[in-house]
């Protein structure tokens, strides 16, 4: 009973927060809103005892968030990002996509005959998880990330050397001060 | 399934929130000590009593078009993100709730400060906020994926990813003694997401208090005493992952809990206090190409461990 | 009753003091200082955090403007008071608590007070809070405070040439609080990037007094700046500066790189120092303490990691301190007051003139980022050694 009071409530908090993505005016409650929207459909994945996948995608989706919410901010610039804007275009299209969209889910979700359940879960579902995803493919897998990970940064490295921080040569030419040298002090001692 | 530690009826949770803000206080009480003048600490100790006191009378600061939802949000989230941490943690016997990934909750809930440091520096619509939330991001940028790599360490060792089994797991051995590096990355992260020295560039004093600047009242009460009870829990945490959490001898096992913690949590304190900040730029080099391949080596020497034990 | 001025009584035991100090009244904020950790108080940091507004001298003009609006930021309760004189400040900082503490006062006090929202970053805007510069925004009109009819569908931030064209959103809300929107200007990558005008002072923790400091920043990347003193420059007075004064001065100065840098143990043994001279204690007693913190200063790593390369004067420049950077003029600053403490009498140089700092500031912050420029600006001794009053107590 108070398992599917919870689940109601979540899936409601995702439906809403989904809304909210579209219906506010502001970038940042746009991003947090959907953020928002992850975390309760993360919440919803734990109550399916689905441990891993619910919790790492509370993570990711936070974390992803957070980041997108610097590179969007970044690329509109300060002035769209403050200013209250629509968070919706080409409202038609897009409208009718995801009206088509759901409706197809839905019906799949209510037509398909499932399956009945065979066997039991497995004692350990992150376990699992891991061998149905990885299963012989680990070493692999541990060769390629390190690589793709390396790549991405020597990109970074390449396309920018100096960063954004690191001293630059400075810009415009100081502007040579008017007063001469007759101004300069002796030294204060300890030079 | 775990030996050793149960879990408990939900209902304490709330005796769990109220030991979290008990322990922040208690670090709060002890930052006070360390900070007052030689001659004056006991009235040190009474600091964070006075410091609520004078929150607690203290207006809230409205701002011109301040985006006053998301700066509630990340100014009342920090305390509850460090309540929910807590949920996953064994206090000596007892756990709030067993959940066998418990590690990856911990990691998901410091991962949740992002973006609540971030939206309690947007939210008032002024430069230094602004600034120290940005910086936040970056510092955050430079430790998690050492801290990630971090805390796999006792998991590997442990081959569970429940907090349970990876105290159990300590019999006899405490994780700290054969992963040094991981518990040092481990304890640098915990300062960093709590928003202490060294890592405090968000609410530094160049930035008039970054974050923290035009925080007044109620929602600057949060933010501090959210950062005392984060340090708190992440202390908790180390102290679980490596350093044995409740096994010692003779005592019960919450009294060793409680003991090492709050003696890590001092030990943290004391040393923030001797440390300069770090600038998050200057930190970004030192986390990914000293203690990011250092933890990667320590997760592949215990890996080597656990294998050849078998 | 009973129970809320007991909540006053606690809350008012550790009052949060933000210190303004005037230009010319170094003595008096040093004096606050002392009795700030005599009491067991608390230096704020904004106005936000404070409780009590602590005015060092008697500002006039500018400055004056600027103190009344950071007035307007503490949220209350709250309490101001103006101290000139050293032997003002016990007597003052305690008529402020006893204020906090009465009831009728502050609800008299908020009562008073405006209820719109306050205007954020008051404290570093000197001036004119909506003007933020090198703006263009054609035909918008900020002046009139009534943004609800403006028509933003037509407007083109940028140049148009970057591709990014924000016609086809429907702007059509009001501005946030009818706040000028930022400019865009090419940053020194290339990328066209947001330019904001943030005035730095002339109230801020650690800051030079009267110092105002107003940037060009991209993101927080000052792209250029121009300084100026409000109140003018004091009159520089080198041939009153005896030995005890130079060794405040100096210490003032490092204990406030110090605290800048976050390193709080090592300010507030700096800060002891200072007090124990300025309390009229023997000069060679501070010698064994200074003797202590330069050679903590100089085994702290971290501390020399974050100074160093900080504001480096060129070599070549006719500047006092050509080629140093700010950790060797923190050290070069303790290492005066060491030998000032065993007697050795330094020249107490004749300070450059005012323009030719700023000049130096200006070329020194370009192309920096914030947090190395306040600690470059803390690292300038921009005010001349002034004759502390030697207090006994």
């Amino acid at each position: 009973m108070l398992t599917t009071v919870l689940f109601i409530v979540l899936a409601l908090v995702a439906v809403a927060a989904g809304i909210a993505v579209f219906r506010t005016d502001s970038m940042a409650r746009a991003t947090y809103a959907l953020a928002a929207s992850f975390v309760a459909v993360g919440a919803m994945l734990l109550q399916f005892n689905l441990d891993y996948i619910g919790v790492v995608t509370i993570l990711m989706m936070v974390m992803e968030m957070a980041i997108m919410a610097i590179f969007m901010i970044m690329f509109m610039g300060m002035n769209p990002a403050l200013m209250p804007m629509s968070m919706v275009h080409n409202k038609r299209g897009s409208l009718l996509i995801a009206g088509g969209v759901f409706l197809v889910l839905a019906a799949g979700a209510l037509l398909v005959p499932w399956p009945a359940r065979r066997g039991a879960p497995a004692p350990d579902l992150t376990v699992s998880l891991g061998e149905a995803i990885m299963g012989n493919k680990m070493l692999v897998m541990l060769t390629v990330s390190p690589l793709l990970f390396a790549t991405l940064v020597s990109a970074l490295v390449l396309a920018n050397p100096r960063g954004r921080y690191r001293p630059y040569p400075k810009l415009p030419a100081p502007k040579q001060s008017e007063s001469g040298p007759e101004h300069h002090g002796h030294t204060g001692g300890g030079h | 399934m775990s030996a050793g530690v149960e879990q408990v009826s939900p209902v304490w949770a709330v005796v769990a929130a109220i030991a979290v803000l008990a322990a922040a206080f208690a670090g709060a009480a002890v930052d006070g000590a360390l900070q007052a003048r030689p001659g004056a600490r006991r009235a040190g100790m009474l600091a964070p009593v006075a410091e609520g006191a004078r929150l607690l009378r203290q207006r809230r600061r409205t701002l011109v078009a301040a985006d006053t939802l998301l700066w509630r949000v990340g100014v009342a989230g920090l305390p509850v993100v460090a309540v929910l941490m807590a949920a996953v943690l064994p206090f000596g016997r007892w756990v709030i709730s067993d959940l066998p990934v418990g590690l990856v909750w911990f990691n998901a809930m410091d991962v949740m400060l992002w973006a609540l440091v971030w939206m309690a520096g947007w939210g008032p619509n002024a430069a230094y906020p602004l600034v120290g939330g940005y910086r936040f991001l970056a510092l955050a940028l430079a430790y998690e994926l050492p801290l990630m790599f971090a805390l796999t360490a006792p998991a590997v060792a442990a081959g569970s990813l429940r907090m349970a089994d990876i105290v159990a797991g300590q019999d006899g051995l405490w994780y700290v003694v054969w992963m040094p590096v991981a518990f040092l990355v481990f304890c640098a992260s915990v300062l960093a997401f709590s928003l202490h020295r060294p890592f405090d560039a968000p609410l530094a004093r160049d930035l008039a208090g970054g974050v923290l600047a035009e925080a007044s009242g109620v929602d600057r009460l949060l933010l501090l005493a959210g950062r005392h009870a984060l340090l708190a829990v992440g202390s908790g945490f180390a102290v679980a992952l490596f350093l044995g959490g409740g096994s010692g001898p003779l005592l019960p096992a919450w009294v060793w809990f409680l003991a090492k913690t709050l003696l890590l949590q001092s030990v943290l304190l004391v040393v923030r206090r001797h440390l300069p900040s770090v600038r998050p730029q200057a930190l970004m080099a030192a986390a990914w190409a000293v203690a990011l391949p250092a933890t990667l080596l320590q997760v592949a020497g215990v890996a080597v461990v656990v294998v050849a034990r078998g | 009753m009973g129970l809320s001025s007991l909540l006053a009584r606690v809350a008012t035991s550790r009052c949060h003091v933000l210190l303004v100090e005037v230009p010319g009244a170094a003595s008096v904020r040093m004096e606050v200082q002392r009795e700030l950790v005599r009491l067991g108080w608390v230096e704020a940091d904004s106005p936000s955090e404070a409780d009590i507004l602590c005015v060092c001298g008697a500002p006039s003009g500018e400055l004056l403007g600027a103190v009344d609006r950071v007035w307007e930021q503490l949220p209350g309760p709250r309490a101001r008071t103006t101290v000139v004189t050293a032997e003002q400040v016990a007597r003052e900082l305690h008529g402020c608590a006893e204020r906090l503490r009465e009831p009728a006062a502050q609800t008299a006090d908020a009562a008073g007070r405006d209820q719109r929202p306050a205007e954020p970053d008051d404290q570093m805007d000197d001036s004119d809070d909506m003007n933020h510069g090198g703006m263009d925004h054609g035909d918008m009109d900020h002046g009139d405070g009534n943004h609800g009819g403006m028509d933003h569908g037509d407007m083109d931030h940028g140049d148009g040439d970057d591709g990014m064209d924000h016609g086809g959103m429907d702007m059509d809300m009001p501005m946030p609080g009818g706040i000028g929107l930022a400019g865009q200007e090419e940053d020194r990558d290339g990328l066209d990037l947001d330019v904001l005008h943030l005035p730095l002072g002339p109230v801020l923790p650690s800051w030079p007094a009267g110092l105002v400091l107003r940037c060009t920043i991209q993101g927080d990347v000052i792209f250029s700046a121009t300084a100026e003193l409000l109140e003018g420059t004091p009159a520089p007075d080198p041939l009153a500066a005896d030995a005890r004064a130079f060794i405040v001065h100096r210490t003032d100065l490092a204990g406030r790189v110090l605290r800048l840098a976050g390193s709080d143990a090592a300010a507030e043994r700096m800060y002891r120092i200072r007090n124990a001279a300025l309390a009229g204690e023997p000069l060679g007693d501070c010698r064994g303490p200074l003797m202590a913190e330069l050679a903590a200063l100089k085994r702290s790593v971290l501390l020399r990691r974050s100074l160093r390369g900080v504001g480096t004067i060129g070599a070549d420049s006719f500047h006092a301190e050509a080629g140093t950077d700010a950790w060797a003029r923190l050290t070069g600053w303790v290492e005066g007051a060491v030998r000032a403490a065993n007697g050795e009498t330094d020249a107490a140089g004749v300070p450059a003139s005012w323009p030719v700092q700023a000049a130096l500031l200006e070329q020194l912050v370009a192309g920096e980022e914030l947090s190395r420029v306040r600690l470059l600006v803390a690292s300038l001794d921009l005010a001349p050694v002034g004759t502390p009053e030697v207090l006994s107590r």
